[in-house]
C-alpha cells in the first residue's frame, strides 16, 4: 500500500501509460480524420495488425523506419479497399469494417504461419532504445515520466501537432469537417466529397498500419496473432471520448494507456487480488468515459452514412 | 427480371417487404455464386503467390468439410452455433442494433450451464438438461444487460459497450478457469469435466455431432415465427422507421432492450451446448470466434430465416474444411478466415440495394454515441 505514496510508482506508471498509449495514438488521430469525414472505419484493427506484420517483415532484414513506413502504407492499402467499397461503391460501411478487420486478421494469420517454419527462428527485432532529453530527464520523478521514450512516442506526439493544425487551420481541415457533416451542402459549395472522403480514409488507413506498426517494433517486438486485441476498436472509443478532436484524442489515448498500467503495476502493491480484476480497469475506465461522454459528445452529423452523388 | 414474374408495375413497385424471400432468391441467386466465386479465385491466388497448388488446397478443404460421416458431423457442430448467434444478433439488426458482444455472451452462457449444471449434478437429466440451458440462457442475458440499458437510456453505443463486456468475460473465465472452477489436477486453465447427467449426447457415433445442433433448428423455426408474428413486425418497423414506430406507440427502449436481451439468450444458449454437447468441459476458448463471425452471418444472410442458415452451413463448412485442410496439407486454416472476409466483402456490394434498405434501420438508430442531431 505505501507504494502508492511514493513518486516513483506514479511515474513509472504515467510512463508506461505513455508507451502503452503510443499505437492508439497514431489509430485514434487517423480514425479521427476519416470520422470527421463521416466515415465509419471499423476496419482500424485491421489496418493496426497489418501494419504490424509488414512492419517486421520489413524491418526484420532492413532497418526499422523503412518497415514502421510500409506498416502505415500496407495499412493504407487495406484502406484503399474501405475506399473502393464503401465509398465508390456504397456498400455498407459497417459491414465492409468488420470484413476488413477479418481480412487483415486472417492474411496476417496466413501470412505468419506461412512463413514460420515451426521450430524455425521466429522473426523479431530488437526493441528501440529510449531517448533522453538532455536535462530535462534529470528532473527528479517528472524527469522519468515523461522524458525517457522511444522516438515512436515522440513521433507519435509531434503527429498530434501536425494534425491539429491540419485540421483546424488549413483548407483541407474545413473540408474533412464540411463533407462529414453536411455532404449535401458541401458539394453544393464546389467540395468533391468523395475526394475528400477518400483521402481522409487513406489517411486513417495510413496512420492505423503506422500504429500497428509502432505497436510491434516500439514494444512487442515479435508477431503472433490477434497481436492488436482489440486496441482499434479502443480507439474508437477514445475517439467520443474526445469528441472527434484531435487533441482530444490524443488524450483519450493516454488516458487508456494510463490505466491499462495502473491495472499492471497494481499487480505488485495488492498481490492479492487477482490479476484480471486488475486488468480489468481500463475496460472498465473506458465504459464509464463511453457512458459519460454520451452526455456531451457530438458525432458528425453525416457518419455512417455513404454520400451517393447525384448527378 | 422478377418484377415481371409478380406481374407488377415496375415504376409504381411497391417497396419490397423486408421479409418477401422468394424473389430476392430469384434475383440474387447468380450474384451470390458470382460473389463466392470470386471469393474462390481471390483464396486460390492468395495460395499460389505463397507457393501452395489451390487445387489440392480446395480438394482437401471439401473433403473435410463435406467427405465423410465425421467431416458432415464437424461442419454441422460449427454451423449450430454460428445458425444461432447469427439468429439472435438478426434480431438485433433488424430493430436496427449492431451487437459484437455475442462473443462475451457465449462465454457467459458457457460459464451459467457450467454452473447450473454442477448444481444439478444429482438430478435426473430431464431436470438438469434443461436447467442448464436456462442457465446459459440467463447468463447470457445478464452479460448484455448493462449495454442494453445503457443504449436505451443513454443512446451509449451497442457496438463498443458489447465489445467491452466481452473483454470482461474473457478476464472472468481466465480468473475462474485458473482459480474457483479449476480442478486441481489440471495444469492447463480449464474446468472439471462437464457432469454427465447433463451431457449432450452424440447423434452419430465416430462424429462430433451432437443433440445441442438440434437447438439451432428450434432457434430458427422460432426467428421463422418471430419474423412474421405481430411483435416481430413491431420491432422490424422500429428498426426501419424509429419515428413513425414511436408515433404508433411502439416503445423504442423496450424494443432496444428487448432484442438485445434476445441476442443474449440466444448466445448464452450457444455457450451451454459448446459446454454440455461439442466440448463436454469449459476451455478459456470456449466461444472461439462465434460470436464475431454469427455477426458476419447475420449480414450475409441478411439477417433473414433462409440467408442466415445458409451462410451459417457455408461459414461452418469453410471453417471444418479449412482445419481439415491445415491437418492434411499443412495449408494454415487462416486461409478460411481470408475467404469469409472477402465473401463478406463480396456480398457488401451484391446486397447493396438490400443492404441499403436493412441499413435505413440500422442508420436511422445509429449512434456512435449520445443522439443523433438532425
Amino acid at each position: 500500500m505505501s507504494q502508492l505514496l511514493e513518486a516513483t510508482f506514479w511515474s513509472a506508471t504515467v510512463a508506461g501509460g505513455l508507451r502503452l498509449a503510443t499505437p492508439l495514438i497514431y489509430a485514434s488521430i487517423g480514425e479521427t480524420f476519416a470520422q470527421r469525414a463521416g466515415v465509419l472505419n471499423l476496419g482500424l484493427e485491421g489496418y493496426m495488425i497489418i501494419g504490424a506484420l509488414t512492419s517486421l517483415y520489413v524491418a526484420d532484414p532492413t532497418v526499422a523506419p523503412l518497415g514502421f513506413l510500409v506498416g502505415g502504407l500496407a495499412g493504407m492499402a487495406l484502406a484503399a479497399l474501405m475506399v473502393l467499397l464503401s465509398i465508390r461503391l456504397f456498400a455498407n460501411q459497417v459491414v465492409v469494417g468488420f470484413g476488413l478487420t477479418i481480412l487483415g486478421i486472417g492474411t496476417t494469420g496466413y501470412i505468419f504461419h506461412v512463413t514460420t517454419d515451426v521450430g524455425g527462428r521466429d522473426r523479431q527485432v530488437s526493441l528501440p532504445s529510449e531517448i533522453d532529453i538532455p536535462l530535462l530527464s534529470d528532473i527528479p520523478w517528472l524527469g522519468d515520466a515523461v522524458f525517457g521514450h522511444s522516438w515512436y512516442t515522440w513521433l507519435s506526439l509531434a503527429l498530434v501537432l501536425l494534425a491539429g493544425f491540419v485540421a483546424s487551420r488549413t483548407i483541407f481541415g474545413l473540408e474533412v469537417k464540411a463533407v462529414g457533416e453536411d455532404p449535401d451542402a458541401a458539394a453544393a459549395k464546389g467540395v468533391d466529397v468523395l475526394r475528400i472522403r477518400t483521402q481522409a480514409t487513406l489517411i486513417s488507413g495510413f496512420l492505423g498500419g503506422l500504429g500497428g506498426a509502432a505497436l510491434m517494433l516500439g514494444s512487442v517486438g515479435r508477431f503472433q496473432p490477434y497481436l492488436t486485441a482489440n486496441r482499434g476498436f479502443i480507439a474508437l472509443i477514445v475517439i467520443i471520448m474526445a469528441s472527434w478532436s484531435i487533441w482530444g484524442a490524443a488524450v483519450g489515448a493516454f488516458v487508456f494507456g494510463f490505466f491499462e498500467a495502473l491495472g499492471f503495476n497494481l499487480n505488485n502493491v495488492f498481490v492479492d487480488v487477482p490479476i484480471e480484476g486488475l486488468n480489468a480497469i481500463p475496460f472498465f475506465v473506458a465504459l464509464v468515459i463511453l457512458t459519460v461522454s454520451a452526455r456531451w459528445a457530438r458525432m458528425p452529423r453525416g457518419l455512417g452514412e455513404n454520400y451517393v452523388p447525384t448527378v | 427480371m422478377a418484377d415481371t414474374f409478380l406481374g407488377g408495375d415496375v415504376g409504381d413497385a411497391p417497396p419490397e417487404p423486408l421479409e418477401d424471400e422468394g424473389r430476392r432468391l430469384t434475383t440474387s441467386l447468380s450474384t451470390s455464386c458470382l460473389a463466392v466465386l470470386i471469393a474462390v479465385v481471390l483464396g486460390g491466388l492468395i495460395m499460389l503467390m505463397s507457393g501452395e497448388n489451390p487445387l489440392t488446397a480446395y480438394t482437401a478443404m471439401v473433403d473435410g468439410a463435406f467427405g465423410s460421416k465425421f467431416a458432415l458431423g464437424e461442419t454441422l457442430s460449427r454451423a449450430a452455433p454460428l445458425a444461432i448467434v447469427g439468429y439472435g444478433t438478426a434480431v438485433a439488426l433488424r430493430a436496427g442494433l449492431i451487437t459484437i458482444g455475442a462473443q462475451g455472451q457465449v462465454v457467459a452462457g458457457a460459464i451459467g450451464a457450467l454452473v447450473t449444471a454442477q448444481f444439478f449434478e444429482s438430478a435426473p437429466s430431464a431436470v438438469a438438461i434443461p436447467a442448464a440451458a436456462l442457465g446459459g440462457a440467463l447468463f447470457g442475458m445478464a452479460w448484455v444487460l448493462i449495454p442494453a440499458l445503457l443504449r436505451a437510456h443513454f443512446s451509449v453505443n451497442e457496438i463498443l459497450s458489447t465489445l467491452l463486456f466481452t473483454e470482461f468475460a474473457a478476464l472472468l473465465i481466465e480468473y475462474l478457469l485458473n482459480n474457483p472452477l479449476k480442478p486441481p489436477t489440471a495444469i492447463t486453465p480449464q474446468s472439471d469435466p462437464y457432469p454427465d447427467n447433463g451431457i449432450l449426447g452424440l447423434v452419430i457415433d465416430g462424429t462430433r455431432f451432437h443433440v445441442g445442433v438440434f437447438v439451432a433448428v428450434a432457434i430458427g423455426l422460432l426467428f421463422v415465427w418471430w419474423v412474421r408474428s405481430d411483435r416481430g413486425f413491431s420491432y422490424d418497423l422500429y428498426g426501419e422507421n424509429p419515428n413513425l414506430a414511436q408515433s404508433l406507440g411502439i416503445s423504442g427502449n423496450r424494443v432496444i432492450v428487448n432484442s438485445l436481451l434476445i441476442s443474449g439468450a440466444t448466445a448464452g444458449l450457444v455457450g451451454w451446448i459448446q459446454a454440455a454437447g461439442l466440448l463436454q468441459r469449459v476451455y478459456v476458448e470456449i466461444a472461439s470466434d462465434i460470436g464475431f463471425f454469427g455477426l458476419v452471418v447475420a449480414f450475409l444472410g441478411g439477417a433473414t430465416p433462409g440467408g442466415v442458415l445458409v451462410a451459417a452451413l457455408l461459414f461452418g463448412a469453410l471453417q471444418s474444411g479449412g482445419l481439415a485442410m491445415q491437418s492434411s496439407e499443412g495449408i494454415p486454416a487462416s486461409l478460411s478466415d481470408i475467404i469469409q472476409a472477402l465473401l463478406l466483402l463480396g456480398f457488401s456490394i451484391r446486397y447493396a440495394p438490400q443492404i441499403i434498405r436493412l441499413t435505413r434501420g440500422v442508420m436511422a438508430n445509429f449512434t456512435l454515441i449520445g443522439k443523433r442531431r438532425k
